[in-house]
């Protein structure tokens, strides 16, 4: 068993009182010791069972905010006694004027008890000496209080306890405390010797540590948290995504918030009067100041392959809208950023990937948000299908600790096959995203010869789990208490 | 996405017990999801197969996946029962046709047809915009019928539910429906209207059928109109509805359409369509390389007929398949008749090195300096409220058209606002708070990305965020940095500057005007400062 220096030290001193049988735990004093550290000497050596302990509850009074004041100022009835007892006679109102509104009444009030009641608008005393000493009494009772004398006349705690804010009485514990068996035995077998508390500059300069011991610390005793910084939790999964298509050889893409629906949109093929487009899906934007429409180019061979399709395809046969391309929205997905790249970049074999907020129309609230990480991905190449794709999926998710996935047929505009991605964790399904082949009608008309399979995953779902957050909001809404501490490995 | 749905008791009295098994099974073959809610059991769809979208024809779907009952291509046979479209509704709504059903009594299947027709409604014909369909009690009209456009003051009838008789132009004001679909109609003159022999009203398509021809349980013989002002979606509502009719037990014969080529929606050769699916297409898109055998097998069970030919498999496609375009779309129907699991996956080597973005690498490592001085990192909505620029003047210039609450309506143009608001969140938290942001902002209508470090501490001061702007330069190279003294919205005069790289103001940087704090329910004081990231990267280029 270790025990501390001040333990030692208290407990050296409850055998020099053992004698004296329980003594009370104010009653100790040790020098350079304070109370709270006696205090807590007291808790340790009590739960090590080197201390016999007893309570006893009692109460205990104090001076109050007021009664302070009265022991600087005297009471109220003393001062106005003093000036009658000078005076003789005093006016009720002068008596205000003295004393103030509040304490004149509580003045008057008090030596109406003793026989002064006004008469006529005036007070004047009969009996000085009786009063006089009766309020000795009162002043010696509030001086004593503060001494921390312990007998007081019962009478008197009455008196000021009905009296407000004068004395406080609280109901408060005792401890009683003598060493115990164990604690003498600890002691005849410990012999006192001096060991060092804190290694000191100057102790390691003067080289006085030798030959001396370092006393032991209870290493499990509580310590203050440490002040933290740490990057944001999205921030690690942000990373370990990048980390995961980096070594996989792709090229991280970095796109806008602000598209045009003719990029966002047309481009993969989605119709016009597609749902997705509706006002209750996509924000759209007042355009208050000009953006660029990229490749404006692009607008003829989206309108053919809406209205007539590419090759054996017959496209969506509709009056396609040039007006309804050139609308600016909030993009839906990060897959603007892929299509757009492959038209930029033809060559196969390309693989790109990117990691950025993309926007729905949503209302926000605990499961749902208005603006979220997609993990978009595709690769434009002639081992590009389903296979491949599937390969890709699991070494994604594994990479990030899921082992159990699972594919299930999907429906997307701009993919077929399209396939949704579902994650089993602790038994549950979880859908985290769509993926599939990019249609003809998507990769024909920008030039693209090769199969494109891409992926658009969501990454704020996952960091619920990895969290093991129930509010979607605490991501961005953070509480910095919950940013500093969270769990790194979940 | 589209939800059928009935109760299961129903359900098994209608189609067996184990419909509701294969029902589940057959789920992941097809790609739709099963809720059950108590006794109800809930069917939802991707949009994309409105062929599947009844019982009934998840039934068939599954006689033919299972039970290998395959489809044939019968030709129907034309009805003597004639439809003439007069050339004066081409303005109106130009696309017509129609077909007859006959068989048993309906019964009970009154209930779920009608619920199929609205789907397509929906779906297909965009509340009606695009298409409408008409089911009409054949028995109780006289052929032939005449679909034209009339003066809607000269024309009178009852609605089909009693209760409005008057003028096609009075209908159109007093029926609800008539109110709610009457705006499709762009002519309030003329209405196009669909009579039998004796002048009965049938419909005035896309608002309202007539009372005359009301179909009921008792209805044996259907009279079905398809009208709508989109050619594709006619041509695809009227197979989807004349392969439900053929899904519930019915015989259907297309009605023998007169009047002008303009009406022509490419019905014919639509049923049975021809695909030729290559092998080459088959390895390319999934990486598989199936026997023609067992892909014929395949394709078959998916409702396809399918046959050896010289380009390997020519595929027949049904009529009522809408969303098939190509060759991928029947690929998709092998993968998912194979079983996606199955599908062996295969490595993808890519003779490619990856490549970081190097803004984001950049911020990276700005990112990790300000963890290093003991920053806290946040990050706060992009979309952000409206009431923020109360007080601000928002220079971001993109708001949202249809926000979906104030709350978030508009692109953030700076993030010390949205950080202020993080503290203001974090009141019962212990000071002092030391955090940054790296994130995208809307500034004059071009995206940044901004950098953002805030200080809030009883003593937090001009110094104490200027020691931070000093070690990001030092870490970053920044060699020539100074700071104008200059009014900062938000910021106390005097206090408060532009940041100069090279010449250039980059931020902003300075104490926290306390009218500001205040408005945030902040009562201690703070140091803000913010850069934007990409001009600073460009100079140090």
């Amino acid at each position: 068993m270790e025990i501390s220096r001040n333990e030692e030290r208290v407990l050296r001193h409850l055998l020099s009182t053992k004698d004296k049988g329980f003594v009370r735990e104010q009653s100790l004093e040790i020098e350079s010791l304070s109370d709270r550290e006696i205090s807590s000497a007291v808790s340790w050596l009590d739960s090590k069972g080197l201390i016999e302990l007893q309570k006893e509850t009692g109460s205990r009074i104090q001076l109050s905010n007021e009664g302070e004041e009265f022991l600087e100022k005297g009471l109220p009835e003393e001062r106005l006694f003093l000036v009658l007892q000078e005076e003789g006679k005093l006016p009720v109102r002068k008596c205000m004027d003295i004393l103030g509104p509040s304490e004149g009444k509580i003045a008057l009030a008090q030596l109406s008890r003793f026989g002064i009641r006004p008469k006529a608008g005036e007070i004047s005393i009969s009996d000085p000496d009786a009063i006089k000493k009766e309020i000795g009494r009162r002043k010696k009772f509030l001086v004593s209080l503060r001494e921390g004398e312990k007998d007081l006349p019962e009478d008197l705690v009455d008196h000021f306890r009905k009296r407000e804010n004068v004395i406080s009485v609280r109901a408060v514990t005792t401890r009683l405390v003598k060493i115990s068996k164990d604690g003498e035995e600890y002691l005849s077998t410990h012999a006192e010797e001096e060991r060092i508390d804190f290694l000191t500059p100057d102790m390691i300069v003067s080289r006085s540590w030798k030959g001396k011991r370092f006393r032991s610390y209870d290493l499990n005793t509580p310590v203050e948290k440490i002040d933290s910084a740490s990057k944001h939790p999205m921030t690690y999964l942000i990373e370990r995504v990048r980390e995961i298509f980096l070594s996989m050889g792709f090229r991280e893409m970095k796109g806008h918030y602000v598209e045009y629906s003719g990029w966002n949109m047309d481009a993969l093929f989605i119709p016009q009067d597609h749902p997705a487009r509706d006002m209750q899906d996509t924000f759209y934007l007042k355009s208050g100041k000009e953006v660029e429409f990229e490749h404006p180019e692009i607008l003829e061979v989206l309108k053919k392959v809406h209205e007539k399709g590419v090759e054996e395809y017959p496209g969506w046969q509709y009056d396609w809208s040039e007006k309804r391309a050139r609308e600016l929205l909030l993009r839906t997905h990060t897959t603007v950023s892929t299509i757009r790249y492959l038209y930029e970049n033809k060559e196969a074999p390309l693989a790109l990937f990117s990691v950025e907020k993309v926007f729905r129309h949503e209302s926000v609230d605990w499961k749902h948000l208005a603006e979220l990480h997609q993990i978009e991905g595709a690769v434009h190449s002639k081992e590009a299908n389903i296979s491949t794709l599937k390969w890709l999926m699991r070494i994604f998710y594994e990479s990030l600790g899921f082992k159990d996935i699972k594919f299930l047929p999907s429906y997307y505009p701009y993919t077929e096959p399209s396939i949704d991605v579902v994650v089993k964790i602790n038994g549950k399904e979880v859908e985290l995203g769509g993926s599939g082949v990019f249609r003809p009608e998507v990769t024909k008309p920008l030039g693209l010869k090769e199969p494109v399979i891409a992926w658009g995953l969501g990454l704020e779902r996952l960091a619920m789990i990895y969290y093991n957050l129930s509010d979607i909001r605490e991501i961005y809404n953070s509480d910095l208490d919950w940013l500093k501490n969270f769990r790194l490995i979940p | 996405m589209v939800v059928i749905k009935d109760t299961k008791s129903s359900l098994v009295k209608n189609y067996g017990k184990s419909f509701i098994k294969n029902l589940t099974e057959f789920s992941e073959v097809i790609g739709y999801t099963i809720e059950e809610d108590g006794n109800e059991l809930k069917v939802e769809f991707n949009p994309d197969r409105p062929d599947l979208f009844s019982f009934p024809a998840l039934r068939e779907a599954m006689k033919c996946f299972y039970d290998r009952d395959y489809w044939i291509n019968r030709e129907s046979s034309i009805s003597e029962v004639e439809f003439r479209i007069s050339g004066n509704v081409r303005k109106i709504r130009k696309y017509a046709i129609a077909f007859i059903a006959s068989g048993r009594p309906i019964e009970g299947s009154l209930e779920g047809l009608i619920d199929y027709q609205e789907r397509i409604h929906d779906n297909l014909g965009k509340n009606r915009v695009k298409v409408s369909i008409g089911l009409h009690d054949l028995d109780k009209l006289k052929p032939p019928f005449e679909y034209r456009a009339v003066k809607s003051d000269s024309i009178e009838f009852t609605t089909y539910d009693g209760t409005v008789t008057g003028t096609a132009k009075r209908i159109l004001k007093e029926h609800p429906k008539g109110v709610e679909f009457g705006k499709l109609i762009e002519s309030d003159t003329e209405v196009p209207v669909i009579l039998d022999s004796d002048g009965g009203v049938l419909s005035m398509p896309p608002v309202i059928n007539g009372l005359k021809s009301k179909v009921d349980e008792k209805t044996r013989r259907f009279f079905v109109d398809i009208t709508g002002n989109d050619r594709k979606a006619a041509r695809d509502a009227y197979f989807l509805l004349l392969y439900e009719f053929q899904n519930i037990g019915y015989t259907v014969y297309p009605a023998s359409v007169t009047g002008g080529a303009f009406t022509e929606i490419g019905a014919d050769g639509y049923d049975g369509r021809e695909i030729n699916l290559s092998s080459d297409e088959m390895k390319r898109i999934t990486g598989m390389d199936p026997s023609q055998k067992n892909t014929i097998e395949l394709l078959r069970r998916m409702g396809y007929m399918a046959e050896p030919s010289s380009a390997w498999i020519s595929v027949k496609v049904p009529g009522n398949r809408v969303d098939v375009m190509g060759q991928v779309d029947v690929i998709e129907d092998v993968v998912k008749a194979y079983g996606l699991s199955r599908i062996r996956e295969k490595k993808m080597d890519l003779p490619l090195i990856g490549t970081p973005n190097r803004s984001n690498d950049f911020s990276s490592l700005l990112r990790d300096a300000m963890i290093g001085i003991g920053l806290q990192e946040v990050r706060t909505f992009v979309v952000s409220s409206s009431s923020h620029y109360r007080h601000f003047q928002y220079v971001g210039g993109i708001e949202i058209r249809n926000p979906k609450s104030l709350d978030y309506s508009v692109i953030r143009d700076r993030l010390h606002i949205n950080i202020l608001e993080l503290l203001r969140i974090n009141k019962r938290r212990p000071l002092p708070h030391r955090v940054f942001e790296i994130g995208e902002v809307y500034s004059n209508g071009e995206q940044e990305t901004r950098f953002c470090a805030v200080i809030m501490d009883s003593k937090a001061s001009y110094s104490s965020i200027k020691q931070v702007l000093d070690y990001a330069a030092t870490r970053l190279g920044i060699g020539s940095i100074e700071i104008r003294q200059k009014k900062q919205e938000g910021f106390i005069e005097g206090r408060a500057g532009s940041i100069f790289f090279n010449g250039k103001p980059v931020g902003i940087i300075g104490e926290v005007d306390p009218d500001v704090l205040v408005r945030y329910d902040l009562n201690a004081p703070v140091a803000a400062l913010e850069l934007n990231l990409l001009e600073v990267e460009m100079l140090l280029q």
